[in-house]
């Protein structure tokens, strides 16, 4: 006999997951009209890793697996992982993240909710440290060719005919640290203003998510704004350039 | 008039299913076949029984005495002959049986001489102690003597509050007793103001029982007293816990371990302002009160019952449907699960729920706390569920405590908003027993060291004990700066050096707490003669270390 209170909201992990998931997907849409299908290879591959490795670990620790297995955390995971890594990442380099982020970073540290840190975001760190080059190989916006893409995740990276490299913060930061390349910074930002194109439109699926998980007071507004505070500072101070 | 409303953090609104048992008037309930009346009614309270078995007794005699401060009067509810003084079932979550006294009915209904009490012409002294006479207490569920409530407390009563909010889902019992009964509601609440020489009444109703609202104000304005103030407030559950209602009236916050008339508000569930005018007007002590029967019922409705009634009785006025798997007494929120039905109905039974697997589904198996927070959103005493559920679950009781486990009111929102569907109310109670226990246990320890006399430290010389003060005084600084940050809040208005000492105390009851956690495992369950001799064995090792302790002292 259990006790008061008896009754409960209709809520459950499983329902605050899937709407997580809801809540990616007109980002991932923008993503498939800007850069192809390759990120949907990427999502099927992830997801299927990422449930695969969830059971063997429930398995080896014992648990339930049907409660643990159908809470979408996982799914969660593997998503998050696919949207952070390059589309034309190799398909190894997707299974391996999400490997570690399942193994290691959820169960290893005592499975769902006791994790320090996002599996996913543990498995961008350890890829990008261990995978610098292919972490940063990111395809050209309008580059949708579909078989290359396929190519260029299971098998012959070379075909690829335009690929983008370090992100434009990164290239600003290098050059700010040679006084005499400031003076180009004018150019660089340029270059940045039409590489930009499509991602604003994936950050505007992204915001539309947000919305959506604020709606459904998923998350409260201080999640963004806290967040959203610390970039904004770090902008402020380069401005006086 | 309109009063500015405040509001009170989190909550949440569950479904109301007020229609279910609103809509009917209020029935008598007949007469049971056989009375059970318990004569424990709280931990600290029980009444001293006046009859013997084989004695005939008239509707509203006393056959239980008040004894002590927190106790009533207990009264024969019908007339009728005593059948016997004995353990019976009582609805309490432990299912154990508690002395009662069994009355047969004669059928008749023969009252007492009632005579009405003149309140003008006493003294509030005289009044309080004429209601404890006549057994009121609060009939909201808790059962709270109300001549104590009524007393005039730290400094006086300015304003009182008429609760008519009704929050949990399900219970309809005081709506139906305010659209019936509001003039004598209101009556009461007049010689309530009189006894305490308060200034104003404030009524507060949720705003799901316009019928309650609209009938109280038609009583208030037939009064003509302008005093009384029927305010509507938000429907939001637990908006009729006292110190929300408060809070939503007067924007008063009441601090942990305060109460009400430390700020010159008191509270009492309307039922109860209708029992006080029935004994004072009538002279009719308190031997019914209304109860809602609803839930998986095919006529639910609200029934004026003798204290008494056996549930089992009383079911079948509002027939239970064939699929009904449990009962309840309360509402779904904070109610507690029957174990038997023929447990009576008390003065503190507002509700009888009849549950079944589609009603209240057994809750889904436990997951792992993802620490959403949801919780914390919707605690109505503003403390943080899930630290407290980690520290509870571990029984690290004393941070338990340093995170307020004590002013959780186990309203249940937290449970009901869980997305891991965690019984959090469940760790916090049993939390809350474990330290009650422990202090219990720790009372009974000193209790027993003090019996075996346990001599005096020999006395310390002048220069012992200004070289162990230096020592003392240089440790105490450091504590000082570490505890200085926590638990400012707590304190409040203490002076600061009061305030310090009081965290260092705390501090070291913590710890005292914490190192009392290491137990054996086979303490549980032993008979009296062992407990002694455990309390003599623990008595001598105390003994033996304190004679100890000079030694150990010189090292330091």
């Amino acid at each position: 006999m259990n006790n008061s209170p008896y009754t409960l909201k209709p809520a459950s992990v499983q329902s605050v997951m899937l709407r997580v998931l809801l809540a990616l997907l007109p980002g991932i849409g923008a993503y498939v009209w800007f850069f192809g299908a390759a990120i949907l290879v990427q999502i099927a591959l992830a997801s299927l890793t990422a449930l695969a490795a969830e059971a063997a670990m429930l398995a080896l620790r014992g648990k339930p697996l049907r409660p643990f297995l159908g809470d979408g955390s996982a799914l969660v995971t593997a998503w998050l992982i696919v949207l952070t890594f390059p589309s034309i990442a190799p398909w190894w380099l997707t299974v391996l993240g999400t490997l570690l982020a399942i193994v290691v970073a959820k169960h290893l540290y005592g499975g769902l909710g006791q994790n320090p840190f996002n599996p996913a975001m543990v498995a961008f760190a350890l890829m990008i440290v261990a995978y610098p080059l292919l972490m940063s190989q990111w395809p050209k916006v309008g580059a949708t060719d579909f078989a290359v893409q396929w190519d260029a995740i299971f098998g012959n990276r070379q075909l690829l005919d335009a690929m983008t490299m370090a992100t434009p913060l990164d290239a600003l930061r290098t050059v700010l640290r040679d006084p005499e390349q400031r003076a180009m910074i004018g150019g660089i930002l340029g270059l940045r203003q039409r590489r930009r194109r499509g991602w604003e439109w994936i950050a505007a699926g992204y915001f539309l998510g947000g919305l959506y998980l604020l709606q459904q007071r998923i998350i409260t507004w201080h999640l963004p704004v806290a967040l959203s505070r610390g970039p904004v500072r770090g902008v402020g101070r380069i401005r006086p350039l | 008039m309109i009063a500015k409303l405040f509001s009170f953090k989190g909550g949440v609104k569950p479904a109301s299913h007020k229609d279910e048992s609103a809509t009917a008037p209020i029935r008598v309930a007949p007469l049971p076949s056989r009375l059970v009346i318990p004569l424990r009614q709280s931990a600290r309270a029980m009444a001293r029984c006046l009859v013997q078995p084989g004695q005939a007794v008239l509707k509203g005699e006393v056959i239980a005495a008040a004894e002590g401060p927190m106790c009533t009067a207990v009264h024969a509810p019908t007339s009728g002959t005593v059948r016997a003084i004995e353990p019976q079932p009582v609805p309490h979550p432990s299912g154990l049986p508690a002395p009662s006294i069994v009355i047969d009915p004669d059928g008749l209904e023969r009252w007492i001489e009632k005579q009405p009490f003149d309140y003008l012409a006493a003294s509030a002294r005289q009044t309080r102690d004429y209601l404890r006479d006549c057994g009121v207490v609060g009939l909201g569920g808790a059962g709270f003597p109300s001549h104590v409530k009524l007393g005039p407390g730290e400094k006086g009563i300015e304003t009182l509050i008429l609760n008519g909010a009704e929050c949990e889902p399900w219970i309809t019992c005081d709506d139906r007793l305010m659209r019936e009964r509001a003039d004598m509601i209101l009556a009461g609440a007049a010689m309530m103001r009189h006894i305490t020489g308060a200034r104003r009444i404030l009524v507060g109703i949720e705003d799901n029982k316009p019928q309650a609202v609209a009938a109280m104000r038609d009583a208030a304005r037939g009064l003509g007293d302008s005093a009384i103030e029927v305010i509507v407030v938000p429907t939001r559950y637990p908006a009729g816990g006292e110190k929300q209602l408060i809070r939503v009236l007067t924007g008063i916050e009441i601090p942990y371990g305060k109460l009400g008339t430390h700020f010159g508000v008191q509270c009492f569930n309307v039922g109860s302002a209708h029992a006080i005018y029935r004994a004072i007007a009538h002279g009719e002590p308190l031997i019914s009160r209304v109860v809602t029967l609803s839930g998986n019922m095919a006529h639910p409705g609200n029934f004026e019952a003798l204290i008494g009634t056996p549930i089992r009785d009383l079911l079948p006025l509002a027939e239970p449907r064939a699929d009904t798997d449990r009962y309840l007494t309360g509402g779904p929120m904070m109610g507690v699960g029957l174990q038997r039905l023929d447990t009576p109905v008390t003065k503190g039974t507002n509700c009888i729920l009849a549950g079944s697997p589609a009603l209240f589904p057994p809750p889904p198996p436990e997951m792992p706390c993802i620490r959403c927070g949801e919780c914390a959103k919707v605690c109505p005493a503003e403390l943080q569920p899930f630290e407290l559920y980690w520290f509870s679950r571990a029984k690290i009781f004393g941070k338990a405590q340093e995170y307020s486990l004590f002013d959780c009111i186990e309203c249940g929102c937290c449970s009901y908003v869980c997305p891991s569907r965690i019984p959090l109310v469940d760790y916090f109670r049993f939390a809350k027993g474990e330290i009650w226990a422990r202090e219990k246990e720790k009372a009974a320890a000193d209790l027993a060291r003090a019996a075996l006399r346990i001599p005096p430290r020999p006395r310390r010389t002048r220069e012992s004990r200004k070289g162990r003060q230096a020592g003392r005084q240089d440790r105490r600084r450091t504590r000082e700066g570490r505890g200085r940050h926590r638990r400012c809040r707590k304190a409040g208005d203490q002076p600061r050096r009061g305030r310090q000492e009081a965290l260092i105390a705390a501090a070291l009851e913590r710890a005292r707490a914490q190192k009392e956690q290491a137990h054996p495992e086979n303490v549980t369950d032993l008979t009296p003669e062992q407990q002694a001799e455990i309390a003599a064995i623990e008595g001598r090792r105390a003994e033996i270390r304190e004679m100890a302790k000079p030694h150990l002292r010189q090292d330091d």
